[in-house]
């Protein structure tokens, strides 16, 4: 190990792991140390992809094994999603660091068991929310808590996808509830969730929503549409789906009675505001970037940068004693929403969205996971 | 078609709309204006005037009653609808109603009834409907070009500032407008999108309320829709989105999708292959109301078309292009969207119509 870098391991090779390895080979004070995954040839085939640096690369078939490795100082969790529990608790109380994939995980209770469990042990939790790491993101957050709209009205995210059917056999776990925990929301539309409330800069109060798998044979909702109320008042709609042909670009429009901002794809494509009262918005060019150190154009498009950003964030993070930009407690709140909608679905009435704090029930380990994770190797 | 058979035309109520009525009866060779009541005098007096000398009603009772009136054309606030409509019925006169058909369930059953039960026509003003573009897009969708319907959505995010409202003592009230941002401004993309996707509504909820005008009704609604084909869908209307933005109807089906932003088709992809991905088959083009020939034209887009389409079905003893029944399922579904807002609970459409 180079002196004075911080030591990552990862754990989980599959499609998203590359992208963090790039990552941290881009962060001059990280450095990749370790891999782990249940399935061996997983792991062949991302070192094959290291070219020859690979060979000072520690594997283990066990996470547990991984985060005991004392060249490891940061955990990269990029397992499926309702694995990340297993993965950042046992990091955290081996003392590790954690960058955890999105969504945070799949299960309210889980969720408190992580912040809780990495704040315990004195460890960084970070989440992958790639969208916050741009620069317009950042303006139009930053205007938004300035008042730039005035008070919000609407705040929407329209998340139209497609995804073929052999995407949803690509995979064992694919569109299953155990390891996606959810499907067009809780994988595909995460990220527009997230950034509809980080943007928003509101807690979403309640929810009424459908949600089902209209064309595809999964287990979880291909298609979800959601009735929110803002605790700022505003109100909002959630549209998340895998089976519009042939799918949109995301878009994300905020509504205020002074101002509109819309989001599309990852960049901004309305900007216009108001300083009269009751006047009419005007509309301008959003003001140019104050550039922010690390902060990426298109985190969408370039495929590393938004996790470039977010690797070099928890190592500052660490050094400076400080939370990450996307904490695990503000990470979660997506995921919150989202339990809210299939609850709301499920029950056909209104839910009030569960704040962290009022949840108390942590799942024992329990026989379901290391099934299930059998059924990932198997799947491979 | 010689001057003597051509139908004589009533306009009730001189407002803003009543000049559009005017330039569609007199570009329309089967049709001629003959009589316009109005309750402002001066104003009523005004029009009758500029419209050649035609005959003036303070009532509209009078109105109908004129023997040369055989069509009334609807132009008061939403909540008079009904009560024109039923008293021209009365009179043996076929009706075309400015849009909402009226603003209550009670209301539209009664005029719906009254015109039936006296053998009259009662067409709707939707000028949305009236294009070919628009036409084609129906046709396509009942064709089974996008497949099983997935999600239909309108999003009708309009601005309108506090002058507006204070410029006319009936806007924003619940007696006469009947509604807000949904049944007044929103109301021509609920009906564009219900009567595009050939779908009706199985149930609703809903958000309602006044947040920034200082009105009766509300300036912003959420809806989340679910309708009888199985597909989702939301709604949204609002007049207090500043600036506002173009109306959007988005249609998605498993195999194809077609979008609208304002009068333009912006998206028509459709799939060739089963469980294929669609491909986008051409460029946008307009679905401007039909009869909107260019800016010589005086004609108002889709008031020519209509007007023109119930003047021949009456001559010819057809439905017109727009009946009452097919115009109502707008105001059904808003009436149970603020029937939602105002419960907080989700509304069955079948269960509620006949409660």
């Amino acid at each position: 190990m180079k002196k004075g870098k911080f030591g990552f391991g990862i754990i989980g090779c599959g499609v998203i792991a590359p992208t963090h390895r790039q990552a941290i080979d881009a962060c001059d004070a990280a450095e990749l140390v370790a891999v782990c995954d249940t399935d061996e040839k997983q792991i062949r085939s991302f070192l094959a992809g290291m070219d020859g640096a690979a060979t000072e690369i520690r594997t283990y078939s066990d996470h547990r094994e991984l985060v005991q490795d004392r060249n490891v100082d940061v955990v990269s969790v990029c397992t499926p999603s309702g694995l990340h529990w297993e993965g950042v608790t046992a990091a955290a109380r081996a003392g590790r660091h954690v960058l955890c994939e999105k969504p945070l995980e799949i299960d309210a209770g889980r969720m408190t068991d992580m912040t809780v469990t990495c704040r315990e042990a004195g460890v960084k939790l970070g989440c992958v929310f790639q969208s916050r790491a741009s620069p317009d993101m950042m303006r139009a957050r930053k205007a938004i808590q300035d008042g730039l709209l005035g008070r919000m009205i609407l705040a929407d995210a329209y998340l139209k996808d497609y995804r073929s059917r052999a995407y949803y056999q690509s995979a064992g776990w694919r569109g299953t509830w155990s390891l996606d925990g959810g499907g067009a929301l809780m994988n595909q539309g995460v990220h527009g969730v997230d950034l509809l409330l980080w943007l928003t800069g509101s807690p979403v109060e309640s929810v009424f929503a459908r949600a089902e798998h209209k064309v595809r044979d999964i287990e979880v909702e291909d298609t979800a549409v959601a009735n929110l109320k803002f605790g700022n008042g505003a109100f909002g709609a959630l549209i998340g789906t895998t089976s519009c042909n042939p799918g949109e670009a995301r878009r994300i429009e905020l509504h205020g009675d002074r101002g509109t901002i819309t989001v599309s794809g990852s960049s901004i494509s309305r900007w216009a505001n108001t300083r009269e009262e009751d006047g009419r918005a005007e509309d301008t060019e959003p003001p140019r970037a104050i550039e922010t150190e690390g902060a990426v154009a298109d985190p969408g498009d370039i495929g590393s940068a938004g996790h470039v950003f977010l690797v070099e964030d928890l190592v500052r993070a660490i050094e400076e004693d400080r939370d990450p930009y996307v904490s695990g407690e503000s990470a979660r709140g997506a995921v919150d929403l989202i339990l809210a909608v299939y609850e709301s679905a499920r029950t056909g009435g209104e839910v009030e969205v569960r704040r962290p704090g009022l949840i108390h029930t942590v799942p024992a380990r329990h026989a379901a996971f290391r099934h299930a994770k059998r059924n990932v190797a198997q799947n491979g | 078609m010689a001057e003597d058979t051509k139908l004589g035309w009533g306009i009730i109520g001189a407002g803003m709309i009543a000049g559009h009525f005017r330039s569609a009866i007199e570009a329309c060779p089967s049709a001629e204006l003959v009589a316009v009541c109005n309750y402002n005098e001066d104003k009523g007096r005004q029009f009758a005037a500029e419209s050649g000398g035609i005959r003036f009603y303070k009532h509209y009772q009078d109105l109908v009653a004129d023997p040369d009136v055989r069509i009334a054309g609807i132009c008061t606030p939403s909540g008079m609808h009904a009560d024109n409509v039923i008293a021209a019925a009365g009179a043996g006169v076929h009706s075309l109603c400015e849009k909402p058909l009226d603003v209550t369930r009670e209301k539209m059953d009664r005029m719906i009834g009254a015109c039936r039960d006296a053998g009259v026509k009662l067409g709707c003003i939707f000028q949305s409907r009236t294009s070919d573009e628009a036409i084609k897009v129906r046709n396509a969708i009942r064709n089974g070009d996008l497949g099983n319907l997935v999600l239909a959505d309108a999003l009708l995010k309009n601005y309108r500032s506090q002058e507006y409202y204070n410029s006319a003592g009936w806007r924003g009230t619940w007696k006469h407008d009947g509604g807000g941002a949904l049944m007044n401004q929103g109301v021509h993309g609920v009906d564009l999108l219900l009567w595009l996707i050939d779908d009706d509504v199985e149930s609703v909820f809903a958000r309602a309320e006044h947040k920034v005008r200082d009105i009766e009704v509300e300036d912003t609604a959420v809806a989340t829709i679910k309708y009888r084909s199985g597909a989702f869908g939301t709604l949204i209307g609002t007049t207090s989105c500043n600036p506002g933005e173009a109306t959007r109807l988005e249609i998605h089906g498993d195999s194809g999708t077609i979008t609208l932003s304002g009068t333009e088709i912006t998206r028509w992809a459709t799939a060739t292959e089963e469980d294929g991905r669609a491909v986008d088959a051409f460029p946008p083009r307009q679905i401007a109301a039909a009869g909107n020939v260019g800016a010589a034209s005086a004609v108002a887009p889709g008031h020519g078309f209509l007007v023109d389409d119930i003047t021949r079905a009456v001559l010819e003893d057809r439905e017109p292009h727009i009946p009452g029944e097919s115009a109502r399922k707008s105001v059904d579904l808003i009436l149970a969207i603020y029937e939602s807002a105002k419960t907080g609970r989700e509304i069955a459409m079948d269960a509620w119509q006949t409660s």
